[in-house]
């Protein structure tokens, strides 16, 4: 049960990392877009992560921080923390931070005087 | 009458006093499970109850190395998930309400920490089926506009 568990999940993950590398999320619209930037006109917390990935699959790691600093900071942080046991048991001071930098995140990108429009995607 | 929560996080009961103490025999719930007294609101470790801990057949089992309490799901990397990947406005009260989880815990208030794990998750799938829904249905109007040729590919890049 289990183990096949584990190979539809990574078979979907294969796929989801061929597609990304294979396909550019910049110049194609395969890959769906972020709502609510389209509607609002506002960058959210998450908006750049898919065409990041992209970059980061072709070894452009700085063109893929430039895209979304967070997420590419954040995914490696969770999975280290991931390591030190269950989320609920982590230092509430830990994930106070982690709530506080996605929110900062989200208003700072969307300022527009530089530096923060280098937050921008 | 009791309710407790089992390992697997799900609520179990009211049973009676001799069912508890029969699934603390049977090394299904011991001093560290969470309980909860019929009419009375707080979760409290089975401990806290002697009526409970007085063991009617064996010796209790010894306490499982994670704490109950840890055993809370806090959904904090659901939540920042559905945040960045589709639903900011749902996801920002679901990944607050994760982060409180932590914050009772550290404070002993298992009630309050349970009370904010539901409503974590509510948010969580509040904001993925919502913005799962959005999203299909604009990629359903996206796929008729192409067709008509009302709009060109490459009109909805990000």
């Amino acid at each position: 049960m289990k183990a096949s568990r584990y190979v539809i999940g990574g078979a979907v993950v294969l796929c989801g990392v061929m597609a990304l590398a294979m396909v550019n999320p910049a110049t194609s619209d395969v890959f769906p877009p972020c709502l609510f930037h389209k509607y609002t006109g506002l960058y959210c917390p998450g908006c750049g992560t898919t065409r990041a990935l992209h970059e980061l699959l072709h070894g452009h790691f700085a063109a893929a921080l430039r895209l979304n600093l967070l997420t590419l900071l954040l995914f490696p942080t969770l999975g280290i923390l991931a390591l030190t046991g269950r989320p609920s048991t982590w230092r509430p001071g830990v994930v106070w931070t982690l709530v506080v930098a996605v929110i900062a995140f989200g208003v700072l990108r969307n300022l527009p005087w530089y530096p923060f429009t280098l937050l921008a995607p | 009458m009791y309710r407790i929560t089992g390992a697997d996080g799900k609520e179990y009961g009211p049973v009676s006093a001799d069912q508890v103490r029969q699934w603390v025999a049977e090394g299904r719930a011991n001093a560290q499970t969470l309980v909860q007294a019929e009419g009375r609101t707080e979760w409290k470790p089975l401990a806290v109850y002697p009526e409970l801990t007085m063991p009617s057949a064996g010796p209790t089992p010894p306490p499982v190395p994670t704490a109950t309490t840890g055993r809370i799901p806090n959904y904090l990397v659901q939540s920042i998930l559905v945040t960045v990947c589709c639903c900011l406005p749902l996801g920002i009260p679901a990944i607050i309400f994760a982060a409180q989880v932590n914050s009772k815990l550290a404070a002993g208030d298992v009630t309050g920490a349970l009370e904010s794990s539901r409503k974590a998750k509510l948010w969580c799938w509040l904001a993925f089926g919502l913005g799962l829904a959005a999203q299909l249905v604009y990629g359903v109007f996206y796929l008729a506009l192409l067709q008509r040729g009302a709009v060109h590919r490459g009109m909805m890049l990000p």
